[in-house]
């Protein structure tokens, strides 16, 4: 530092360097100044005392004492937030305003406390967790929770939550100005403690239980605020996360203050400290390990304590001390396994029974696990600590599903409840890590399994299921070897066990396999996977027998078999509603399915008026806009492109790019699927240039997911082609079009993408009929037909194309018999197909003018012209090209026909719409130029 | 046309300072779980404190740290402030009624007071130690508010060791006197 020494420091240094009697005399000397000798003399006093100026730690204290800073922005009394009306501020909290607000609900007036976050929901995941918390808090429902009546989001994207206005005073408060005695203190406790119990089985945790969310009515009723809410507002998407959950650290346990997982045993450690301080009167959470009697005695006389009737120290000694210190263990196997266990304690107490507080049982190894990684990376030994206290909580479920083996039923509903948990753990824990310091996934997945694996204690059931949920977690991160490995593992495993074909546990272990099959190319092996199980579905409503069917649909979709796939689907459908609802995510799920379902069956009606449904419903409720539902979007902009309503097809391509794009960074394999259909779309309405940069980028994307010879990029390859061929230029298109169907020859049977391999065959076809090159291109498109002709029911517009494209061939080799053959059996397909597409028909009537004219039947030839073209003004206005290619067809029918005025008028009419000559066909630019 | 010369000093990436945020991150959270673990009674809320310091660090981009011990003096200035703007808010709401209802009860209120009114008194006594030697106050930052030792602070600030030791036998005299003051 170049600043100057400040006079006062010189002087406290240079004093402090001498003995201290000398001193006086050095100031006497260098200090002529009072104040400033006085100063000094201050400092070195203070410098000889051996006390430091603040405690360790004192910063945090005061910063957790002094509470967050307030946001100065508060709605003013009359606000509205969603349906709710603003009447005052009851307080604020970290990251939330509580209002008093009300609203009319079918003429009464309905008082809510209402939480609004400071903070909106940014990322599709935090949107999701956001929901799905806030379904799960709605359906808790318990005399003793105060109830959560509805949650949203307000117009500046501010997410609320409604919940039952209570008034009463603290627990604490109670008891105090009460005076209850120790009984009723022990009674209260336990009424709170089966009402987290009831939430608990409900996978609810509290996370913030203390005195000001327990109140007691004036009646002595217990009601409990805050039922989960601390995690709903504690989600935040893991970019711009800002602030940790909230908790209060007065009453937290050890893990939640570490980051670590969060459970139910936290709300039980919660709850020792709530009751320690309702027999003691002082908050028993220092960590000390002090029993409450021991409190009690230091703390009498203590003017801290709020305790009005003395307890007497013996009352609490022995078994309370035990209960309060089991419940406060710093270890969250070693607390009580559940609240209600707690509650059984304290009534065993009240009774008079042994209570079961005991020293430590040792069979949770979580903390065994964590230090055994500690030598990993930190970051990640937090996010294991997460994976393997869920374990924990796998292996504490399955205990507690043995112990209460005769309850066969819960033995299932726990296990299922735990696996889900584990698995949405997984998949959300690593959103609160930094991005660079995530482990990889496989990474968890491996070190996951092998402990499912070794755990001697886990349930062989719930064993299986872990590896399989683990399988499925391995899949979706597109993990597909590990993933096999591991259903596998737990199919084998639960075959062994010998557990019923109608069982839940079976059913879901053959849709994971049968999900995995079918992404994996084989299909078919999943179709007869699933055909086997169909007559063990039709009894059982679950979430799996749901699955199942839909997979069903989906490989008898894939193996051609339309009917079935969506009677199928229709079933699934109609499960789900019953199953779960109408509203609910998997019925939501399944109609999306079903829509999609449709649209690839090109059933186009049905496919619009399901998606457009499931569209709005997935907007009202609010579910997160994801992958499933950007692909409904594309899936309803197919239909109205076929459907012919192409004005209203842009907005919906446009809507799903973008949220694909905002999903994921880089190439995403979802992401061509749109952009393909967008080009398509593009394609049609001649925006050519558009159609190619669109395409363009479909196909770097699937480059860089798939690499070249794959079948996804063969089909935007092939897009491609076509593409070019509109642009007349033959020779681009021809390369294009050949790689493509080098790819799909090699590949399209076993994905299943035979059709597609079909239709490359029949743009090459046209090529080489643009190329005059007659031999090669017949042999394509009757290369390209029998696909077509197998699939008529969902394909028959390519078929009509194909018999096209054969006729025109015909023509082109002079017979006219043949080709007016072909273009007569396109246009009959086309009359059963459900909606023919006009860029199907026209062609055909094209081709019927075309043999007409070679045949010098004018008239017939002009009337076919005359319906041509009026489909094509009436369904596809913006096609000049098209357009002009039709009218410049008709002069050459008029003037063979010698009609020369108008002949004549057809081309200026054609010239008035000033198409790029560039994009026309050989013929049509001579027709343009002879003129 | 040529572009004109940029100057020296980069723009960070935000990603960077995410990356940099984590790692102080964990070194802070480490060093007060560690320093309080040696005091006694302790309900640290470090981790909130942490947090609230990467808002402020999250809305200004443009900062960037040449090398992680620049950010610690960064870190510990905000802190320091954050500390400050806390207590001067809970004070300003003093009369406020009752907002406070919801998240603090009777005795929590009384002490949030008194905890505001030291940490004040804590940031004046800072501000005159900064007057007189501004060093000697960055000492104190770095030992109160981000926790490091003296030999990290003597790598920090990249002065000798018997300087840093100076700085705070100073620093502990002056802060002593202005509180019990």
């Amino acid at each position: 530092m170049t600043t100057r020494t400040h006079p006062l420091r010189e002087l406290f240094e240079a004093a402090l360097a001498l003995e201290p009697s000398d001193r006086p005399a050095f100031l006497d000397q260098h200090c002529t100044d009072p104040r400033q000798r006085a100063q000094v003399e201050a400092l070195l006093a203070a410098d000889a005392d051996e006390t430091e100026p603040l405690p360790a730690g004192a910063v945090d204290r005061l910063a957790e004492a002094i509470g967050p800073a307030k946001n100065p922005e508060t709605l003013p009394a009359g606000s509205r937030v969603g349906p709710f009306e603003l009447i005052k501020v009851l307080g604020e909290g970290g990251s939330s305003t509580v209002f008093h607000a009300v609203r009319d609900s079918e003429g009464a007036t309905q008082h809510v406390a209402l939480k609004l976050m400071r903070r909106g929901l940014y990322s599709p995941e935090a949107q999701r967790l956001f929901g799905r918390e806030q379904r799960a808090l709605v359906q808790l429902r318990h005399p003793n929770i105060a109830r959560m009546i509805e949650g949203g989001v307000n117009e500046s994207g501010l997410p609320y939550i409604a919940l039952e206005l209570v008034s009463g005073s603290t627990i604490t408060d109670f008891v105090r100005t009460r005076d209850l005695d120790l009984r009723a203190r022990q009674r209260l406790f336990s009424v709170v403690c089966l009402a987290v119990d009831a939430a608990h089985r409900a996978l609810i945790v509290h996370r913030d239980l203390k005195p000001s969310n327990v109140l007691v009515t004036e009646d002595g009723e217990v009601k409990l605020l805050d039922f989960g809410i601390a995690k709903l507002l504690s989600e935040d998407d893991g970019e711009n996360r800002t602030q940790m959950p909230a908790f209060t650290p007065a009453y937290a346990a050890p893990e939640q203050r570490d980051g670590g997982a969060i459970t139910t045993a936290t709300d039980v450690y919660a709850l020792g400290v709530l009751l320690g301080e309702l027999i003691t009167g002082e908050r028993v959470n220092d960590g000390s390990g002090r029993t409450p009697s021991s409190w009690i005695s230091t703390q009498s006389g203590s003017e801290r304590s709020v305790v009005v009737t003395p307890i007497a120290r013996r009352h609490v000694r022995g078994d309370l001390d035990a209960i309060v210190l089991k419940a406060l263990d710093a270890d969250p196997s070693q607390r009580y396994a559940s609240a209600g266990r707690l509650a059984d304690d304290i009534e065993r107490l009240l009774a008079g029974r042994p209570v079961s507080a005991h020293p430590p049982s040792g069979w949770y190894r979580t903390r065994k696990f964590v230090l055994r990684h500690k030598g990993g990376v930190a970051s990640t030994v937090a996010f294991l600590l997460a994976i393997f206290s869920a374990l924990g909580i796998a292996l504490w479920q399955a205990r507690i599903a043995r112990e209460q083996a005769h309850l066969a039923r819960s033995e299932s509903t726990r296990a299922n409840a735990t696996l889900g948990f584990i698995t949405d753990l997984l998949k959300t824990a690593s959103a609160d890590l930094p991005k660079d310091q995530r482990p990889t996934p496989e990474a968890l997945v491996e070190e996951a399994a092998k402990n499912a694996r070794e755990d001697p204690d886990l349930d062989p059931l719930v064993r299986a299921q872990l590896l399989l949920t683990l399988g499925e977690i391995a899949r979706s991160n597109g993990d597909n070897a590990d993933a096999e490995t591991l259903i596998n593992e737990a199919v084998e495993r639960e075959r062994k066990l010998g557990i019923a074909p109608s069982s839940p546990e079976w059913i879901a272990a053959m849709v994971s396999k049968g999900n995995l099959l079918h992404s994996t190319n084989r299909s078919r092996e999943a179709d007869a996977l699933m055909q086997a199980l169909l007559p063990d579905l039709e009894s059982v409503d679950t979430e799996g027998s749901v699955s199942a069917l839909m997979l069903y649909g989906v490989t008898r979709a894939y193996a051609g078999d339309a009917i079935t796939a969506s009677t199928v689907a229709t079933r699934a459908l109609a499960k789900a509603q019953r199953v779960f609802g109408p509203d609910s995510p998997d019925a939501i799920e399944t109609a999306t399915f079903l829509g999609q379902l449709c649209s690839n069956l090109r059933r186009y009606r049905e496919a619009e008026s399901i998606l457009e449904e499931t569209i709005a419903r997935w907007r009202r409720l609010q579910l997160p806009f994801n992958e499933q539902f950007a692909r409904s979007l594309f899936h309803l902009a197919v239909s109205r492109h076929r459907l012919g309503k192409l004005t209203e097809v842009e907005p919906l391509y446009h809507e799903g790019i973008a949220l694909m794009r905002s999903i994921q960074d880089g190439p995403f394999h979802r992401l061509s699927q749109g952009l393909v259909g967008y080009a398509l779309f593009l394609t049609e309405t001649e925006r050519f240039d558009e159609a190619q940069s669109v395409l363009d980028e479909a196909l770097s994307n699937d480059i860089s997911v798939y690499g070249k010879d794959h079948v996804s990029t063969a089909i935007a390859e092939d897009t491609r082609g076509a593409l070019q061929l509109a642009m007349q230029d033959p020779a681009t298109a021809e390369a294009s079009t050949r790689s493509a169907l080098d790819v799909l020859q090699r590949h399209a049977k076993a994905a299943g993408y035979e059709p597609e391999l079909a239709l490359a065959q029949l743009h090459l076809a046209r090529i080489k009929l643009a190329q005059r090159n007659y031999n090669e291109a017949a042999s394509l498109q009757a290369s390209s037909l029998p696909e077509f002709e197998h699939r008529a029911g969902t394909r028959g517009a390519e078929l009509a194309d194909s018999l096209c494209v054969g006729g025109e061939i015909a023509l082109a080799r002079g017979d006219a018999p043949a080709a007016m053959a072909q273009a007569d059996r396109g246009l009959t397909v086309l009359q059963g197909v459900e909606v023919p597409p006009a860029s199907s028909e026209i062609p055909c009537r094209a081709l019927r003018a075309n043999v007409l004219l070679s045949q010098q039947r004018h008239e017939d030839a002009l009337v076919e012209m005359k319906g041509a073209i009026a489909r094509l003004k009436s369904t596809n206005p913006e096609a000049r090209v098209a357009m002009t290619g039709l009218l410049l067809q008709r002069s050459r029918i008029e003037r063979a026909a010698g009609k020369t005025a108008d002949a004549t008028n057809s081309i200026a009419e054609a010239r008035q719409l000033a198409a790029n000559p560039d994009l026309l066909s050989p013929e049509d630019r001579t027709t343009l130029q002879v003129e | 046309m040529d572009e004109p010369q940029q100057p020296v000093e980069r723009m960070t990436d935000p990603l960077e300072t995410d990356a940099l945020f984590s790692q102080v991150y964990d070194r802070l959270k480490a060093m007060a779980g560690k320093r309080l673990s040696h005091g006694p009674r302790s309900t640290l809320d470090t981790t909130a404190l942490v947090h609230d310091l990467y808002l402020r660090i999250g809305n200004n981009r443009e900062l960037s740290f040449a090398h992680p011990n620049q950010f610690f003096t960064y870190a510990a200035r905000a802190m320091r402030h954050l500390l400050a703007d806390r207590a001067r808010d809970r004070m300003r709401l003093r009369a406020g009624g009752d907002w406070m209802r919801t998240t603090l009860t009777g005795s929590d209120y009384r002490l949030a007071l008194d905890s505001a009114e030291e940490a004040l008194a804590v940031e004046e006594a800072l501000q005159r130690l900064a007057e007189t030697d501004a060093r000697a106050a960055q000492v104190v930052e770095l030992t109160w508010f981000a926790g490091l030792s003296q030999d990290q602070i003597t790598e920090t600030l990249g002065v000798a060791r018997s300087t840093v030791a100076r700085d705070w036998r100073f620093a502990r005299a002056f802060l002593k006197q202005q509180l019990d003051a």
